[in-house]
């Protein structure tokens, strides 16, 4: 939360409409996204109750258990999921195209497909849905006496994938709706608040003739819109309860599939208005523009894509119950590297987000006044002299950074700068006058290129922000073949694995 | 038919739809007003339901599309064989409650819930009991006891606390076992939990000598015992030995023995020489509540 | 009627209820207290024993709490579990995680006293029983359900620990069973938050017993043991949780609690929280006393939403949650702060740097929202 946010906020909460925190959209959406939206038994760690599911807005599939305790008909809900699912991550393998890694002799090409699964769910308790699923799946036996169809696992092993990339700002093959939004739109409430669906929608596309305020509020009405799941409504599982007991007490089959269907419909009731929402947000988001950095993030993600279905198909053996320490470590390293980078791709791809750095004094924006194409500056060899141009801005703000840092401009990412000079004016902006290098179309004296040096009058924002000068997210080959968190250790699911209970 | 099952099931949806505002603004008289109208609409539904059965059975229809939704696709073919969705259990009214429990206590050996002693008839008996008929039981037992004395060969009767020698909480025990047996002391729920154990592993041992196996259900009864005795249970084994079992809950319960056969012998003293016949089976009269009074006002 | 000044607090407190029967306070309730110390709405309703969920709904906000039966179903069957067998599996989860000898295996149940269950003669059977157990007089191992007590802003709570346990020249330690998932040795943080902070209640109130009979209070364990269900089974699952800073917290938090009855001394006499009372005069009553609502209010108290208008009515910063109450330092209402930006209020020395801070924002989301 930034000061640039909370203005939004107090905006927000005046006119009762949602403000936008950005000018561009920072996720990947794809064309055709899989929508999960899950509900699970109140009171059990991970018992499928139901699932709307699909990639086509107007026809989900709905999944039911409608006897949640019993371990089969879980495991067939996992089944239908899988038929779902796998199909969809199938359809992303058809499409390559090359791309090169590593430098010099390690450079290498390699194939990533064109496209990659993305699985959206309503909130991030969706997210969670999909760890734990997966983690419950994922160890599961094809053969011996706990036997499960083969599809299960891999379900497991593909959920697990998705989480654990999920857990990087940087990677959209699994995105919560709620998260996502509220990322591009400031509301008028609390963030506690943002996270129910139908409220944070509510604010940033109020319904005709209401105000987000007020339709926020009526959107907490769990009898019109249910929450989002994987939790139920405390009030509706005692319909589901009564419906349930009725179908276990059923006198013969066609009456206990009757009551089954009732079930079904009432479940459905309960998803499809959340189903219906998550693709109202799909919408709402494809509106914005997408950020520049945007497609290099989405070939990465196609490129892990291609690396794990790679690597299932060589290997195939699942992850473990839990990160082995050096991975796990590893793991937090390159997490850390990639909010690093990835909030300064934000702030490079949307002046709204560069504003909180020129806020905070690390990003500044002027006018330029002056330039001196033709200056030449001492090298680092003693006696030789190396062409440095400089320019001159004109700024209203005051400046955070001090002589001799390194800057950038968005505009100009090949080109570095130097602060020289910060010079306070008497109407209390500033002039900075900043020493260029490189960025000239790999011309080494005057004259500048057209286009390579700024002109008198340009605006330019200039940053200590620096997207490439941070570390990559690509792994070492020989470490990663798959994901950011190093080498897999590829786990042999034991007997305790196979048979664990599904109470 | 004059309304299709379709209508009567969104009628259904919508009725429950109304019962859930209902209760959330906590309408009594609403409430009961629409559970009736449900009532009403289900017993229709279940007979449309019947008759339409009785003329369907040739024309197989498919259950009603909601515009929205397809049908999921057929799932592949699962490894994992359907478990039966409910035990057929014949029900044998023919054996009364009371004798039930009395096999089971038998097989016991000790002082055990309900709970116990429902799934430990449903484990060796295959026949159902349910738990919550045994609650009114030794009220019965009592009335019945009280009345003609003696008259049958055994009662379903209380265990005993060790102090106050009123009835132990939710503990069922044998009219037939010395009040010794029935004492609860402080080490009692242990030492009586070993001996349900060994009667438990006993009854597998007997079975299969007979060359009756004994049914999965006992096997995970005991192995629910097992897992919890030192030494019971060996993990790499597919099911525990009840011979193994036994050694171990022994070994147990002979550290407790002498404790709490000393409590338990001082307190049967006390319940021989204080309480009447039917209190030495029933307990003592449960504690008076002096504070009753004052229970109603905490601040 | 006794006049106000010679009026018991506890008759104040009760009168302010009316004929319904007290709410009796619970560890869950104590840590919602704890939680926003500084609300003595919430701090008078507990005392006097009001049916908040009631009155939340006479006022016109039902709340939109409750226990799914399926939840309720599974957390009973779970505590059954536990208790199976003669508290079988507690007794193998002690001698695994305490290293008790299994010559220890004494229990005691004390979810009734000799048929008795009535609060107070637990209670006093429990202090007993735990003076007997701690100057070694007796053995427990186990004490099923015992009832401590704990003052909270001037009022006695009755609780009710699912166990406390004990080792001959040990520790006791609260036990508490819940039916969240230990997953691969890690369960819900925010559970186990919650636990833990309940436990934390639990443990306070046995110090106080102890204090009140001369006990060493050394005795008494800042660990507790948490069972829950094994990963997606419902193997049970015991792990000692830590609890020093939790008790350090709600010492100070209870420390801060102020007299219930200091609170209410302000009402005017007529003032009501008899929910057969008319809406009106319930609202002007709860009006009276000062709320201090934050939006995690929404997650455990029966009037959050009563309160949450109330903010929004008096545009209160907190409102929009703690990233914008701690943009807004001395700012009191958003409305305030939209002045200062729109510039037809002027901010006062000591808000002034928040609201330079806050137009120097507003001017860039201007400038930067057409650059794209």
């Amino acid at each position: 939360m930034s000061v640039l946010s909370t203005v939004a906020a107090l905006t927000a909460s005046r006119t009762g409409r949602a403000e936008p925190l950005t000018t561009v959209r920072h996720q990947h959406l794809d064309d055709k996204p899989f929508v999960l939206v899950p509900l699970t038994l109140a009171g059990e760690a991970c018992a499928p109750l139901a699932a709307l599911a699909g990639t086509d807005p107007e026809h989900p599939t709905l999944l039911t258990v409608r006897q949640p305790r019993n371990r089969a008909e879980r495991f067939r809900f996992a089944e239908r999921l899988a038929a779902l699912l796998l199909a969809y991550i199938d359809g992303c393998r058809t499409d390559t195209e090359p791309y090169t890694v590593g430098r010099g002799k390690e450079k290498e090409e390699r194939l990533r497909f064109q496209r990659a699964p993305q699985l959206l769910v309503p909130n991030g308790e969706g997210i969670a849905y999909v760890r734990l699923l997966g983690r419950l799946t994922r160890l599961r036996a094809t053969e011996g006496p706990y036997a499960v169809d083969p599809s299960v696992p891999a379900l497991g092993k593909w959920l697990t994938w998705y989480a654990e990339l999920a857990e990087f700002p940087d990677s959209g093959v699994l995105l919560a709706m709620t998260r996502l939004l509220a990322a591009h739109w400031a509301t008028g409430q609390s963030p506690s608040e943002d996270s129910h669906l139908a409220s944070l929608l509510a604010w940033i596309d109020p319904p005709e003739g209401s105000d987000g305020a007020r339709a926020a509020r009526e959107a907490e009405d769990p009898a019109v819109w249910p929450p989002a799941g994987p939790s139920t409504d405390p009030v509706f599982d005692r319909t589901l309860h009564e419906l349930m007991t009725r179908y276990d007490e059923a006198s013969d089959d066609c009456g206990r599939e009757a009551v089954g269907r009732q079930i079904d419909r009432e479940l459905s009731g309960q998803m499809l208005p959340t189903w219906r929402l998550t693709w109202r947000g799909v919408e709402l988001l494809r509106d914005l523009p997408e950020g520049a950095h945007v497609p290099d993030r989405w070939s990465r993600d196609r490129r892990w894509f291609s690396e794990y279905a790679e690597y299932l198909d060589a290997d195939g053996r699942p992850q473990a119950r839990r990160d082995q320490a050096v991975r796990a470590a590893r793991r937090l390293a390159r997490l850390e590297d990639a909010v690093a980078r990835y909030e300064a791709e934000r702030a490079y791809d949307d002046p709204l987000v560069m504003a909180e750095y020129e806020l905070t004094g690390e990003a500044f924006t002027g006018t330029v006044t002056a330039r001196d194409e033709d200056r030449f500056a001492p090298g680092d060899r003693p006696g030789s002299q190396v062409w440095r141009p400089t320019i001159t801005l004109r700024t209203g703000a005051r400046i955070g950074l001090a002589v001799g840092t390194e800057v950038k401009s968005p505009a100009r990412p090949g080109q570095g700068a130097r602060i020289l000079e910060v010079r306070q004016e008497n109407d209390g902006g500033h002039t900075v006058v900043l020493q260029l290098k490189g960025g000239f179309a790999n011309k080494r004296k005057p004259p500048a290129p057209p286009g390579t040096l700024a002109e008198t009058g340009d605006e330019l924002t200039y940053t200590t922000l620096n997207p490439t000068a941070m570390p990559s997210a690509l792994p070492d080959e020989e470490n990663t073949p798959w994901t950011h968190g190093g080498p897999p250790q590829p786990y042999e699911p034991t007997d305790e694995d196979a048979e664990e209970t599904w109470e | 038919m004059a309304v299709s099952l379709e209508e009567l099931e969104r009628r259904l949806s919508h009725l429950r739809t109304e019962l859930r505002e209902a209760v959330r603004a906590r309408d009594k008289a609403e409430t009961t007003r629409i559970r009736r109208a449900l009532r009403e609409a289900e017993a229709a539904w279940e007979h449309a339901l019947e008759s339409e059965s009785e003329s369907e059975s040739e024309s197989e229809t498919g259950p009603d599309d909601e515009a929205l939704l397809t049908e999921p696709p057929a799932p592949r073919a699962s490894a994992t064989a359907d478990a039966p969705r409910r035990k057929e259990r014949p029900t044998h009214g023919s054996i009364p409650i009371r004798e039930q429990v009395h096999q089971a206590l038998t097989l016991l050996g000790a002082p055990a819930s309900p709970k116990l002693i429902s799934s430990t008839y449903e484990a060796f008996f295959t026949e159902s009991l349910v738990a919550t008929k045994l609650a009114s039981l030794r009220r019965d037992e009592e009335r019945s006891f009280t009345a003609q004395g003696y008259a049958r060969p055994y009662y379903i009767c209380a265990a005993l606390t060790h102090d106050r020698l009123v009835p132990a909480r939710g503990l069922l025990a044998l009219s037939t076992w010395p009040v010794e047996r029935r004492i609860i002391g402080p080490l009692s729920p242990r030492a009586d939990f070993l001996t349900h154990t060994v009667g438990t592993a006993e009854q597998i041992q007997r079975l299969t000598t007979a060359g009756h196996p004994a049914p999965d259900a006992a096997w995970r009864l005991l192995r629910r015992f097992a897992l919890t005795i030192p030494g019971a249970y060996d993990a790499a084994a597919p099911e525990p030995d009840p011979a193994r079992v036994i050694t171990a809950a022994y070994a147990e319960a002979t550290v407790h023995q002498q404790e709490d056969g000393q409590q338990r012998q001082a307190a049967a003293q006390r319940a021989r020489t204080q309480l009447a016949d039917v209190q030495q089976l029933f307990g003592a009269a449960p504690m008076r509540d002096a504070l009753r009074d004052a229970s109603g006002t905490l601040s | 009627m006794p006049s106000q000044q010679s009026e018991p607090p506890d008759a104040r407190l009760a009168r302010l209820r009316g004929p319904q029967p007290p709410q009796p306070y619970t560890a869950r309730k104590i840590t919602a207290l704890t939680a926003n110390p500084a609300c003595a709405r919430r701090a008078v309703l507990d005392a006097a024993g009001v049916d908040k969920a009631l009155l939340a709904q006479h006022v016109g906000y039902e709340p939109r709490f409750g226990q799914s039966p399926f939840a309720l179903a599974r957390e009973k069957a779970f505590h059954g579990l536990v208790k199976w067998g003669g508290y079988a599996e507690l007794i193998r989860l002690l001698r695994e995680q305490l290293s008790v000898p299994v010559a220890e295996a004494h229990v005691t149940d004390l979810n009734e006293v000799g048929g008795n269950t009535a609060l107070q003669v637990r209670e006093r059977e429990t202090r007993r029983l735990i003076a007997h157990v701690a100057s070694g007089q007796d053995v427990r191992l186990i004490l099923d359900r015992p009832v401590l007590t704990l003052e909270v802003a001037g009022q006695t709570a009755y609780l009710e620990p699912d166990a406390l346990t004990h080792r001959i020249e040990g520790k006791f330690h609260v036990v508490l069973i819940r039916s969240f998932a230990a997953i691969d040795g890690q369960a819900n943080p925010t559970a186990v938050a919650e636990a833990a902070k309940q436990a934390a209640v639990y443990v306070l109130a046995l110090r106080r017993a102890f204090d009140a009979a001369s006990l060493p209070t050394e005795q008494i364990s800042h660990r507790f043991l948490l069972v829950c269900p094994k990963d997606f089974s419902n193997r049970p699952y015991g792990s000692l949780i830590d609890l020093r800073q939790e008790l350090d917290a709600l010492q100070f938090q209870l420390s801060r609690l102020r007299r219930a009855e200091d609170l209410t001394a302000g009402l005017p006499e007529t003032a009501t929280l008899d929910t057969t009372r008319s809406t009106d005069e319930l609202s002007s009553s709860i009006e009276a006393l000062d709320a201090s609502y934050t939006p995690s209010c929404l997650s455990f108290c029966e009037m959050a939403r009563y309160c949450r208008d109330e903010a929004d009515g008096c545009a209160s910063p907190a409102r929009l949650g703690n990233g914008v109450r701690n943009d807004l330092p001395g700012i009191d209402s958003t409305r305030t702060a939209l002045d200062y930006l729109d510039g037809v209020a002027a901010p006062g020395e000591a808000e002034a740097e928040a609201a330079d801070l806050l137009r120097a924002a507003a001017r860039l989301r201007r400038l930067r929202r057409g650059a794209a």
